[in-house]
């Protein structure tokens, strides 16, 4: 790495972005090549034309149904992990807890929210699948899950899977954003009146949502762009978009392999949309939390 | 008061339930193999296949190379925009921001279609196709890799400069007559030690039991070995899990004692 | 009876080796200025702190207007405070800030409306009602964080240190204007600063504080003048410390370098022939040619 320094000129200032060099190589090849050959390649049929049919032929049974579902999964886990990790940073920084759990609780949450894929898949089966712990002992108190209509492999089971590394990274994001209120803001409320619930309600509840949602935008993208987890668990019995794409490349289905490009990039750009609201609301965040 | 307290509590045993009960449920029945007793006989068998000492390490060592260039890639550019073109700081922010918004399938995809040929620009070939021997492929993976763990590593090293005044240490040393070598290789890395171990650490957690981009670019690791194991047995995966799981903590663990005292980094990974 | 009675008001840290604040004894009146003046660590912002209700007197009364507001929590207290950080809601413009204390207090909405129309002409800042406290200026937010403290209709106003963050020409008029805002409301006030200067041109009476005990109250004028401590002499103001010999404790008469001079004043505690310091301010001297009688 020393080399690549020492190359840039001392003097002449306007060379030394030189310095960013192998950087920016790096991001062309690996990163911008592979997304803009998806991207162009999109719009191509077998034979290298110009075609929309890629396009159109998103609208057709079962991708905007897939595209749904992950949509509604990673929605539904980004809004319900959101609350649990808040109210879990809120009930952190409420300072009524031992004190041994305040960094505790951040080991587990860094832990938790690393524990994705098939490991995760596979501890869900053994806690909630058919044979599972919690299965037998709700079994046990007269509660047959399975018997009311619940299935691990279902809507409901990917998304209390989902739960377990969505609630934990909310709750790492937001117990810095908590601490970051300034006391003086609780304190010139208090001063003028306001109860605590007041004072959440008006002050620290409104400056902490920019960054809430932003937040809840994150965890959406990291549950709408995951793969492992769900093929680890449900194989392919749940249509997420991400199993279908695995699916075009394996060559299992329909084997349009510029029709799984245009899947490709029809998830690109559903990310990029919300990093752009993430990278907003983040913008408004650090403007009053500064 | 009181009423807060308790709604604390309740909110707070709920989340460690959540936590907990998946593993204790995998725990407990990763003891079952041998019936009517609670013993290690699925450890026993799961680290007994020479499938699974291969795939690990091959894991581990993949994991490794990621860091390695991670880090030769990351730090010297975090080090020369904070020092010398701060104004290319949102060029290179964005760019670390681009794998949130291409997940790991859609990376796999365009990378396996970009290098499955060789690369042309105009018709004159620039590269060889990557994914004809393993030993490119085992490259392409670990590029891969770095993509993924490069929002992580980013984060980390930055954060650990601007804990620290790069611009005096570094006019500091140059005035006491050493290079710039001498400057990254004596003064800024040595400071960065935390920040550095941490991204690496993170980085690991997230590279050895990753199965997308193991999968597609069909290499024999750690991710899809356990991925094929729950296909076909029971026990051992519990154990397996119960395994990484360990790992996983441990990582977290270290990057906690490392980091204790100054501002926390992210610490998670894409999945 | 004063307004607002601080009496043996002691207040210990947990884990502190030595009090904060020992032996607090003050009585404000009402419609008085008064300054805590000391260096930092000096126990005036943990005073200020007990009053507004922030912190918990370990012991000792505070008595508000007959009252004992001790157990009375700050939200219930009815005092205006203007925090060192001016502490405005970012998430609210100006004129919600101001018109907050009123919002949780239950006003109606004309009256909010008014009241904030008042405000924001007495810190002279009506075009920006609707601008944000990151859009304003330290001066602006500062004003702003006034006009706040006092639209609840206050019967008492603390300020914590609220110029220390500005630059040195605006806290010159905001000084000013702080103090004729003040005068025109006749709002009870007490002002933390460690800077000597601003307590004594705003002040009617100053408290010298250090190691969280009182050194002198009394008028700025005093204060500056007369000394009763080393710590305040040196404290308040430039001056130089001379040994002298005391001649005549009733006339003031001293002796300097075989000279004599007169103090001005009778010298209590001091007896003919001791030695004594005193401290001479370099303003106050004048030097005139020689033999020219003083």
């Amino acid at each position: 790495m020393a080399t690549t320094i020492s190359t840039a000129p001392r003097r002449h200032f306007s060379w030394v972005w030189l310095g960013l060099t192998p950087f920016f190589l790096f991001a062309i090849l690996f990163i911008l090549l592979p997304s803009t050959s998806l991207f162009i390649d999109s719009f191509r049929d077998g034979q290298g034309n110009f075609t929309l049919a890629n396009i159109t032929g998103l609208t057709q049974s079962p991708i905007p149904e897939s595209y749904w579902l992950s949509i509604r999964i990673s929605a539904v886990t980004a809004i319900f992990g959101g609350i649990l990790g808040f109210l879990l940073a809120y009930s952190r920084a409420s300072g009524n807890l031992p004190r041994w759990l305040y960094p505790v609780t951040l080991t587990f949450a860094a832990v938790a929210s690393n524990f994705a894929g098939v490991t995760l898949a596979f501890a869900f089966v053994n806690t909630l699948g058919r044979t599972g712990f919690v299965t037998a002992v709700l079994k046990g108190l007269g509660l047959d899950i399975y018997g009311f209509g619940f299935n691990l492999y279902s809507f409901l089971g990917l998304s209390l899977t989902y739960m377990y590394f969505q609630f934990p990274l909310m709750l790492l994001i937001m117990v810095p954003a908590i601490e970051g209120l300034k006391k003086e803001w609780r304190e010139a409320a208090e001063n003028l009146g306001a109860s605590t619930f007041q004072y959440w309600l008006r002050v620290g509840f409104p400056l902490l949502l920019p960054s809430i949602l932003a937040t809840m935008l994150l965890l959406f993208g990291n549950a709408f762009g995951a793969y492992a987890t769900a093929f680890a668990l449900t194989g392919g019995r749940l249509n997420l978009i991400t199993i279908q794409i695995g699916a075009q490349m394996r060559g299992d289905v329909l084997h349009n392999v510029n029709l799984g490009y245009a899947m490709a990039l029809g998830m690109v750009l559903i990310m990029a949309v919300s990093l752009v609201g993430y990278t907003y609301l983040q913008r408004i965040s650090e403007r009053w939390l500064r | 008061m009181r009423k807060v307290a308790w709604v604390a509590w309740i909110i707070y045993i709920f989340g460690i339930l959540y936590f907990v009960l998946p593993l204790f449920g995998t725990f407990i029945f990763s003891l079952q193999k041998s019936r009517g007793v609670l013993s290690l006989s699925a450890y026993q068998s799961a680290f007994a296949d020479p499938k699974f000492l291969e795939t690990f390490l091959f894991s581990n060592v993949m994991a490794v190379c990621t860091i390695i260039v991670s880090l030769l890639l990351v730090v010297p550019t975090a080090y020369w925009v904070q020092l010398r073109v701060p104004s290319w700081r949102p060029a290179v922010e964005f760019v670390t921001l681009l794998p949130f918004v291409i997940p790991a399938i859609v990376l796999v995809f365009g990378l396996i279609k970009t290098f499955g040929r060789p690369v042309t620009i105009f018709g004159v070939p620039v590269f060889p196709a990557l994914t004809t021997s393993a030993l490119s492929t085992d490259f392409l993976l670990v590029m891969a890799y770095v993509v993924l763990s490069l929002p992580y590593m980013y984060r980390a090293v930055d954060n650990g400069l601007r804990a620290m005044d790069v611009r005096v240490l570094t006019e500091a040393a140059q005035s006491l007559g050493a290079g710039w070598g001498t400057i990254l290789w004596r003064i800024i890395i040595p400071n960065l030690r935390s920040a550095l171990l941490s991204g690496a650490l993170l980085t690991f957690a997230i590279v050895v039991g990753e199965l997308t981009i193991a999968t597609f670019l069909a290499r024999p690791a750690f991710g899809p070995y356990l991925a094929l194991l729950g296909n076909h047995k029971a026990y051992e995966p519990a154990a397996l899990t119960i395994i990484s799981f360990a790992l996983t903590w441990l990582a977290m663990g270290l990057i906690d004692l490392v980091t204790r005292g100054s501002k926390r980094g992210p610490l998670t990974g894409a999945h | 009876m004063a307004f607002l009675e601080l009496t043996n008001v002691r207040k210990v840290f947990p884990n502190a080796q030595t009090p904060a604040v020992e032996d607090f004894n003050l009585n404000v009146n009402a419609g008085e200025f008064v300054s805590f003046l000391g260096p930092s660590g000096c126990g005036k912002t943990t005073t200020l702190r007990m009053i507004a209700g922030f912190e918990t007197a370990t012991s000792g009364s505070i008595v508000m207007d007959g009252r004992d507001i001790t157990p009375i929590r700050p939200n219930q207290r009815n005092i205006g405070m203007v925090f060192q950080s001016y502490a405005l809601f970012p998430n609210m413009n100006v004129a919600d800030n101001i018109g907050f204390g009123l919002k949780v207090g239950g006003k109606s909405k004309p009256e909010i409306k008014e009241r904030v129309g008042e405000m924001l002409a007495l810190i002279k800042l009506e075009e920006l009602g609707n601008r944000y406290p990151y859009q304003l200026s330290g001066g602006q937010q500062q004003r702003v964080a006034l006009a706040r403290a006092i639209a609840i209709r206050p019967q008492l106003l603390l300020l914590d240190e609220p110029l220390s963050a500005l630059d040195a020409k605006i806290r010159l008029s905001l000084r000013n204007e702080i103090r004729s805002i003040q005068r025109q409301l006749g709002i009870t006030t007490v002002y933390v600063t460690h800077d000597q200067e601003e307590a004594l041109s705003l002040s009617d009476r100053v408290v010298v504080m250090n190691r969280g005990l009182i050194e002198q109250v009394g008028p700025p004028f005093e204060i500056y003048n007369f000394p009763t401590t080393e710590f305040v002499a040196s404290f308040v103001g430039t001056l130089n410390l001379l040994k002298v010999k005391v001649i005549d404790p009733a006339t003031g008469a001293i002796q300097v370098d075989g000279q004599t001079f007169f103090t001005g004043r009778p010298l209590v505690n001091h007896a003919a022939g001791e030695t004594a310091q005193i401290a001479l301010r370099p303003g106050i001297v004048q030097s005139r040619q020689h033999g020219a009688r003083r």
